[in-house]
């Protein structure tokens, strides 16, 4: 019964207990949970399940294939590995919407038609919002409600899709969709959102610095990695992805360079790893998609434990900006060592980024994108450069040059600590180990990492990026951190559209009051008018006998007839 | 409640000073362009099989990313509260 069930609905519904349950208890409640869910999809074997008949569609609501149980693989251990960071909250909301949020993003991905993807799509939306407002900040609900609107306004542009596609092609099965049609096109478009395409990407960095410490850590694993996921089940080897994807990967490290808030940093950062995943799932062999999920796998471990660890500095300083930390290296040097192995994970040797990454670089260069190759080796590297700077301007920089030295505050709660080594240990396992995640993929591909002249290559980029950084910050060339807002995509919908909506709404009410000074005989004519019928004697506002009703309900019937025998 | 310690400047002893990381980088750097050449190369583009093409990408993407950082300060830079005062 329960190998039929689809686990993520079983979460959600684990969730709900959460409030009720005594404050500390949740915390080990909700990484029971994540277990619970984690052994049950394990334990799930390949085929459909849950199949049932809705209109004139089939829906399939566990839909277990290798592409799908990777995806679900990692959703599950992120959320033991960000309920165990989260453990020491006493809160109620936040357990609460992280379950309900991971569940609907385990939900959406053994989706096996679009109608149980787009109830997951959505939930996910409106259940994370709640970990950006939670940090309770006036920015966060401000930054909250503009997630909200992109991630809904994303699902109804997904739905839109669906309806035109289902319409076309009369299945509302979750499979490839070609991007031909307007359909697809609108489909392609809601996944483009949520994967922060483009233009389309700014929620991501305006929203995730917003939430709370643990909600960060959480939101950095599910909604754009459900879109990798959406994208390389329905879009695999649409080309215009390759493209995408090169754009994703390069634009964002030029602002993670210079950004002071190194969450926001982060979420650059996460942005340029989708760019990664998007060019995967555009080249669309079996080796490219088998580098997109293995590397969702490693991205997931390796973000979150960046998260943690700049969340943990947030936590002992009170602040994750460039511009008031540094020197944090004798006062946290364990959080500084799990940043640098973090950093570490993302390319180099022995980590986890390296093993899987390489996979989406070999199938790019293997299928032959020359300028999609070159642009991917050109954004790994910027990646570490910017790596390198979190880890130098948090641990390294004097502080005396920031504006502010702050005080350190209370250790950190053991649970954070264990989720960190954990997820660090995750990391160097995957990168000792590839075979293993590559045996997840989602096809068995053969494919040796460690040879010996690509590591040595590789090795050379990584030592050529640390002696570049190292030269940039002896002669001044590194960007000094600086308190300032960079304005990205936000400012057309922030600025431009409050202006214009500012403007039209001013002009609007300006009208209305004129309107209504001008045309208030109007409005008492009006009045008088509704008067003289609805008063207590009027026509319409009188008691009437039941007679008359019965009258003219049998007038009615016999006009019904009437036009009934004569049609 | 947070005390009172502020921030203590890295102890000198304790880490290697910039120039000693940039000379053992540089070593490093030396010794694996050495191995490289007795390493076997057979990758798809013929460019990628270069002596140094790793290295050389490595050192533009750096660069690059400098410059793009210092061109996007200098185009979009604003103060903190920019999108408080709208």
């Amino acid at each position: 019964m329960l190998t039929e069930l689809n686990p993520g609905f079983l979460m959600m519904a684990g969730a709900l207990l959460v409030p009720v349950l005594p404050a500390n208890l949740r915390g080990a409640y909700a990484v029971g949970l994540s277990v619970v869910v984690f052994a049950l999809i394990v334990s799930l074997t390949p085929g459909a399940y849950g199949t049932f008949e809705l209109f004139d569609f089939t829906l399939t609501s566990l839909r277990v294939d290798r592409l799908s149980l990777i995806f679900a693989y990692i959703f599950s251990v992120a959320a033991i590995l960000g309920m165990l960071y989260a453990f020491h909250l006493k809160d109620w909301l936040q357990p609460t919407m992280a379950l309900i949020y991971a569940g609907a993003a385990i939900a959406a991905v053994f989706a096996g038609d679009f109608i149980t993807l787009f109830i997951g799509w959505e939930i996910t939306a409106i259940s994370s919002v709640f970990l950006i407002w939670a940090a309770g900040t006036r920015a966060g609900q401000a930054a909250g409600m503009r997630y909200l609107i992109v991630q809904v306004g994303s699902g109804v542009i997904l739905l839109a899709g669906i309806l035109i596609y289902a319409h076309q092609t009369g299945s509302i099965a979750f499979n490839a969709v070609s991007p031909d049609d307007i359909g697809g096109q609108l489909i392609l478009l809601g996944i483009g959102i949520k994967c922060a395409f483009p233009f389309l990407h700014n929620w991501l960095q305006d929203a995730y610095p917003e939430a709370t410490i643990t909600g960060t850590v959480i939101l950095s694993a599910f909604t754009t990695k459900l879109a990798v996921y959406a994208l390389a089940r329905g879009f695999a080897g649409t080309e215009i992805l390759i493209p995408i994807g090169c754009i994703m990967a390069l634009f964002p490290l030029a602002y993670a360079i210079v950004e002071d808030d190194l969450r926001r940093v982060l979420a650059y950062l996460l942005n340029n790893q989708l760019g990664f995943m998007v060019v995967g799932v555009g080249v669309g062999t079996e080796l490219a998609l088998n580098g997109v999920g293995v590397h969702a796998v490693s991205h997931v471990l390796y973000k979150a434990l960046l998260f943690m660890s700049i969340g943990a500095v947030l936590y002992r300083t009170g602040t994750a900006k460039a511009s008031e930390l540094g020197g944090l290296w004798s006062a946290m040097p364990f959080t500084a060592i799990i940043t640098i192995v973090a950093t570490a994970a993302m390319s180099a040797p022995l980590f986890a980024g390296f093993v899987t990454k390489s996979l989406i670089i070999s199938g790019t260069a293997a299928d032959g994108h020359f300028w999609a190759w070159i642009v991917l080796l050109l954004a790994t590297q910027g990646a570490v450069f910017a790596g390198l700077r979190i880890i130098y301007v948090t641990f390294l920089a004097p502080p005396a040059a920031r504006s502010t030295a702050r005080p350190i505050g209370p250790e950190l709660p053991v649970n954070m600590p264990a989720a960190m080594i954990i997820t660090a240990l995750a990391c160097l396992v995957v990168g000792l180990i590839p075979s293993t995640i590559y045996s997840l993929g989602p096809f068995p591909v053969d494919y040796k990492v460690y040879k010996f002249g690509y590591v040595i290559t590789q090795l050379q980029a990584l030592a050529v990026t640390g002696l570049a950084f190292a030269l940039a910050v002896r002669h001044g060339l590194l960007p000094e951190p600086r308190a300032a807002r960079l304005l990205d995509t936000d400012w057309f919908f922030r600025r431009i559209a409050h202006d214009t909506g500012s403007t039209v709404l001013l002009l609007a009410v300006d009208s209305i009051r004129s309107a209504a000074h001008q045309g208030s005989n109007l409005f008492h004519a009006i009045e008088r008018k509704i008067h003289v019928h609805y008063n207590p004697e009027g026509l319409l506002g009188r008691t009437w006998p039941t007679g008359w009703m019965a009258f003219w309900a049998t007038l009615m019937l016999g006009a019904y007839l009437l036009v009934f025998y004569f049609r | 409640m947070p005390d009172k310690r502020q921030f203590r400047l890295p102890p000198q002893e304790a880490l290697p000073s910039l120039q000693t990381v940039i000379t053992w980088l540089a070593v490093v750097i030396a010794l694996l362009l050495v191995i490289e050449l007795f390493a076997g190369k057979h990758g798809k583009f013929a460019i990628g099989d270069i002596w140094g093409f790793y290295a050389v990408v490595s050192a533009a993407s750096c660069l690059l990313v400098v410059i793009a950082g210092r061109v996007i300060r200098a185009l979009f830079s604003k103060p903190n509260d920019y999108y408080d005062n709208a």
